[in-house]
């Protein structure tokens, strides 16, 4: 893994830690379950960086790795199902 | 409605008819005067504020039947007219709320209409009307 | 399967977009026009994913298909900066 890339993801990884933070501001203006799901996704997005430059996978066709990224886009589709179903 | 509303009741009003400051303030506006018909060029120089803005707003409240419009040719007046009693009680318990409890209505509106409020409702599939069935 | 995994991924960034999009075309928050950026950044950061498995095997595009999500991300994080309605 080049240090250009290694490097990239790190910004990225810090930019979905910042959404994270970000989104607690939300969260605490409005106390809607959705924001609880999108602050742990994006954790989630955050850590599967973290864990491809910890392993050095550029290519994240890894089973274990790219399934921590399904989980946070699962929170998200979660977050969508729990908005609408509570009419 | 003559009892005070409940924190839900009150925001689920607000949420339906005044998604916004300058929707209040038009609606308060109207009110004061039933009987005067309004220009949004007109309003927007009672309430010092953008014509545009209040085109826009009057149009809303418009539409929520709570004001008459009339296009007699030249530009769309405005009416305090609500279509029947019920909408004429849900105006009078926000403008009571008001007037006993202005900064509970004030903070009211600038909940719903704030961005992490409409970021969350963006993601309801259905429009809000709807859901009220 | 990883390509599955991905295009679901994709597919979920792509329907946030639209209804941050559209609710920005109904209430003209701004917070919510730089959020559907910040998912359109993510969907393309997902199909590119897939395109650099798929499409150019031998090309590693790794640097190209994060630059979308950097700028998703930021575009957000100045949204968020930026707004006087929260």
């Amino acid at each position: 893994m080049s240090p250009l890339v290694a490097f990239a993801y790190g910004v990225l990884a810090m930019g979905y830690v910042a959404v994270a933070l970000s989104l607690i501001r939300l969260w605490r203006a409005t106390r809607d379950r959705l924001f609880a799901y999108f602050i742990f996704a994006f954790a989630l997005l955050a850590a599967e960086r973290v864990a491809a430059v910890l392993t050095l996978r550029v290519l994240e066709d890894v089973t274990w790795l790219y399934l921590i990224r399904l989980s946070a886009f699962v929170l998200i589709v979660a977050a969508i199902v729990d908005k609408n179903r509570r009419a | 409605m003559t009892e005070s509303l409940r924190p839900t009741e009150l925001r689920d009003l607000v949420a339906r008819y005044v998604p916004s400051m300058l929707h209040l303030d038009l609606l308060l506006l109207l009110r004061r005067d039933e009987m005067r018909s309004w220009t949004a060029d007109a309003a927007a120089r009672a309430l010092q504020t953008e014509t545009r803005a209040c085109g826009a707003a009057l149009d809303d409240i418009g539409m929520m039947q709570l004001a008459l419009r009339e296009d007699s040719g030249g530009e769309p007046t405005y009416r305090f007219q609500p279509a029947n009693p019920d909408l004429a009680a849900i105006v009078t318990s926000l403008v009571t709320v008001y007037e006993r409890h202005p900064v509970t209505l004030i903070r009211a509106v600038y909940e719903s209409s704030s961005g992490a409020r409409r970021f969350a409702d963006a993601f309801r599939l259905r429009n809000k009307e709807d859901s009220h069935g | 399967m990883a390509d599955v995994v991905f295009g679901l991924c994709a597919l979920t960034s792509l329907v946030c977009a639209f209804l941050l999009w559209r609710g920005y075309r109904r209430s003209r928050a701004r917070l919510l026009f730089w959020s559907s950026l910040c998912f359109t950044g993510l969907f393309l950061n997902n199909v590119m994913l897939i395109v650099d498995l798929r499409v150019f095997p031998d090309v590693d595009l790794a640097v190209w298909r994060t630059l979308p999500a950097i700028i998703g991300v930021a575009l957000f994080l100045y949204g968020m900066a930026t707004d006087k309605s929260i």
